[in-house]
């Protein structure tokens, strides 16, 4: 049960939620257009980033990224 | 002259010039003994044959401006695709976006709830679309 002082989402400024949504969504928009650009789920990436940030842009380096340039 | 006869009789030229040596024909090991003026009569008459071939039709040389015309419409196709696609993944994400974050913040409890989900269910969906690929 959250206590009176634990900071709630609802307390968040508007500015910091935009920003949030700006984050996530250029996240999103980058790993759609190189997942596109290498053939790997574009679509997939892409929305798994307007979930989580920065766990997919880690995990697309580490799976995509660095096994490409290994090529 | 037999089959064999004709294809070792067609490597020995080869093979004298120090030609390559995975020849198919280089698995016959019985040596008859062909005679060089009946490979060199081969060897002329073929290349006559080819001469006679080449000289029916003239060699095109592509037109450069053709070639670019080709690549620029290429180019230009591929250009659409993209933005359209990138159009249409934007606008979904904008109304998924929209719709997470306002689930959010009047349904906090849903936050962790999607970060686990996130967490455990897209590296199964990748793992299975990498091994639907694999096996194609």
């Amino acid at each position: 049960m959250p206590t009176a002082n634990a900071p709630q989402l609802d307390d968040l400024p508007l500015v910091a939620w935009i920003g949030l949504a700006l984050l996530m969504l250029t996240q999103s928009v980058w790993l759609f257009l190189d997942a596109r650009k290498r053939d790997r789920f574009p679509w997939l990436w892409g929305l798994w980033g307007l979930i989580q940030f920065p766990l997919p842009t880690l995990v697309y380096v580490w799976i995509v990224i660095k096994p490409f340039r290994k090529k | 002259m037999k089959k064999r006869d004709r294809r070792r009789s067609d490597a020995e030229p080869l093979r004298e010039r120090g030609g390559r040596e995975s020849l198919p024909t280089d698995s016959f090991d019985d040596r008859n003994g062909s005679e060089p003026a009946d490979d060199l009569a081969v060897v002329a008459s073929l290349r006559e044959s080819l001469d006679r071939l080449d000289s029916l039709e003239p060699a095109r040389v592509p037109d450069v401006r053709t070639l670019e015309h080709l690549l620029t419409e290429r180019r230009r196709i591929a250009n659409r695709r993209l933005k359209r696609e990138l159009t249409l993944f934007v606008a979904v994400a904008v109304l998924l976006l929209t719709g997470l974050l306002s689930l959010y913040a009047n349904v906090p409890v849903m936050l962790p709830a999607m970060q686990a989900a996130a967490v455990t269910l897209v590296p199964l969906a990748l793992l299975r679309l990498r091994q639907g690929k694999g096996e194609k």
